[in-house]
């Protein structure tokens, strides 16, 4: 048998796997930039894409990836049931 | 049912099920307990910052790139955030006033070497002002706070001087302009600065025992009738010397303005905070957060309101200042909403030396740090009538 993983829960480790990556190359301190004091030593342009990249991928995990992960749930769950009432059915 | 519709229907319900609920993962940093926690840990960083010249200097740099006020103000809230701590944790207060000193003697000192400009917006020299003293009420302003505040823990004989002169520029300015109040900038007066610098004027007096209850309430009684926005009763951002409004009701600025109020007329006070909180203030899944300026009121982004988030209109200034606002009015439900916005979309650092925000900077820190320290210094102020409040313990 091949496991798949639903599309939604691969999105899901996607925006959470972007946000570690984020975090591990350390742009939490771009972020900043929301106060008007940008990273010393950061040209303004990149330090403003540090810093949305960032957020972005904070509320992509926080926000967005929880969303998703109930979704593909919600679906496996339909699936299942649908799958029930059609064996019985049957 | 097709898949399309079926992964959409699927991604509605799960929304709806998660975002209500997403505050739940903050709201510990938000209660009593989580606050009491992230002002022990402000205080930690905020004094390992002040021990480490280094770090403390690339901040200040940093800051001043963006904003000199900043490195002015910052040295202000995080006096009297430790003026009231220094009032509440008697055993620190000796730590506490060293601290303090240290800041408004360097303050003095770069004013002294480098003018009140140093610590102004460049824009400062494109103009002439109106009074002849030629001074800025913002500088003077919060020097006499942070003096008055330094007193009013524990009075220093060498501080006497330099806090009589203070009050007596402040009040002298005030006292000649129309609007009864003073400049910040050439011909622009802010009510941010001249509300602090009623609140330092207060402070100092139950020091003193001087009594300016004459010019504060003819500041109250000219606001009300020539400072007020007509649309929201709110207290203008700005004005000329002559009253003309600049800027209308801000976020970033009537939230202190009604928070140093309280000190000159609680009424007048509590009205302005219910105002700003009704027209500024949402509350929305958990999450609380202020907006820079009313429906009716439209200005531009700029250095005080910080970047505004689209749509929803959260303001960075306008949100660290009603955490103050909150913290001063008792609003508990909103400041535990602000609160837990704040460990939310602030990116909260935790290391070794304390707690900062990484989204935020030394004075967004020292204001929150203010914000969390609320009520001892105020408290041994105490509202009019006004009165000399005996040292050493509140009214």
């Amino acid at each position: 048998m091949k496991l798949r993983m639903p599309r939604l829960l691969a999105l899901a480790c996607a925006l959470l796997a972007v946000h570690a990556a984020s975090w591990a190359l350390g742009l939490e301190d771009w972020v900043g930039m929301l106060s008007g004091t940008p990273e010393p030593g950061v040209p303004l342009s990149v330090a403003a894409l540090g810093a949305s990249v960032h957020v972005l991928s904070w509320f992509g995990a926080v926000v967005v990836a929880p969303i998703l992960i109930i979704a593909a749930g919600l679906l496996e769950a339909a699936t299942a049931v649908g799958r029930g009432s059609e064996t019985k059915s049957v | 049912m097709n898949r399309f519709i079926r992964t959409s229907v699927a991604l509605a319900l799960a929304s709806l099920l998660w975002i209500p609920v997403v505050h739940t993962l903050f709201e510990g940093d938000g209660d009593e307990d989580g606050r009491a926690r992230t002002r022990d840990s402000l205080m930690q960083r905020q004094l390992a910052l002040f021990d480490d010249a280094a770090s403390r200097e690339a901040e200040l740099e940093r800051m001043r790139g963006a904003n000199a006020e900043w490195d002015f103000m910052g040295r202000t809230f995080t006096v009297l955030a430790l003026a009231n701590h220094a009032l509440d944790e008697p055993a620190d207060r000796a730590r506490a006033l060293d601290v303090m000193d240290t800041l408004i003697e360097e303050t003095l000192r770069l004013e002294q070497e480098r003018g009140q400009a140093h610590f102004m917006m460049d824009y400062v020299h494109e103009g002439v002002f109106v009074d002849a003293s030629g001074r800025s009420i913002f500088v003077d302003g919060e020097v006499a706070l942070m003096l008055a505040a330094r007193q009013r823990v524990s009075v220093a004989e060498h501080w006497q001087a330099p806090l009589a002169r203070r009050t007596q520029l402040i009040a002298e300015q005030m006292e000649r302009g129309p609007m009864v109040s003073a400049e910040s900038y050439p011909d622009e007066c802010w009510t941010f600065c001249n509300t602090v610098a009623l609140a330092a004027l207060r402070v100092n007096d139950a020091v003193t025992g001087d009594d300016h209850a004459p010019l504060l309430r003819a500041w109250v009684a000219n606001a009300k009738e020539n400072l007020v926005d007509p649309t929201t009763g709110l207290l203008v951002s700005s004005f000329r010397a002559d009253g003309t409004h600049l800027d209308g009701p801000e976020g970033s600025s009537i939230f202190l303005a009604a928070h140093m109020l309280e000190l000159v007329d609680p009424a007048f006070a509590r009205d302005q905070y219910e105002r700003a909180r009704r027209e500024l203030g949402v509350s929305v899944a958990g999450f609380g957060y202020a907006r820079e300026w009313p429906d009716s009121w439209e200005g531009p982004t700029d250095i005080d309101s910080g970047p505004i988030v689209p749509v929803v209109e959260a303001s960075a200034g306008a949100s660290g200042m009603a955490l103050l606002g909150a913290a001063a009015f008792h609003d508990q439900a909103w400041l535990t909403e602000l609160h837990t916005s704040l460990a939310f979309a602030a990116f909260p650092v935790e290391r070794e030396d304390g707690l900062r925000f990484a989204a935020s900077n030394q004075v967004g820190d020292a204001v929150l740090l203010y914000s969390l320290t609320q009520g001892p210094l105020f408290d041994r102020v105490g509202p009019p009538p006004y009165q000399t409040v005996a040292f050493g313990g509140p009214s």
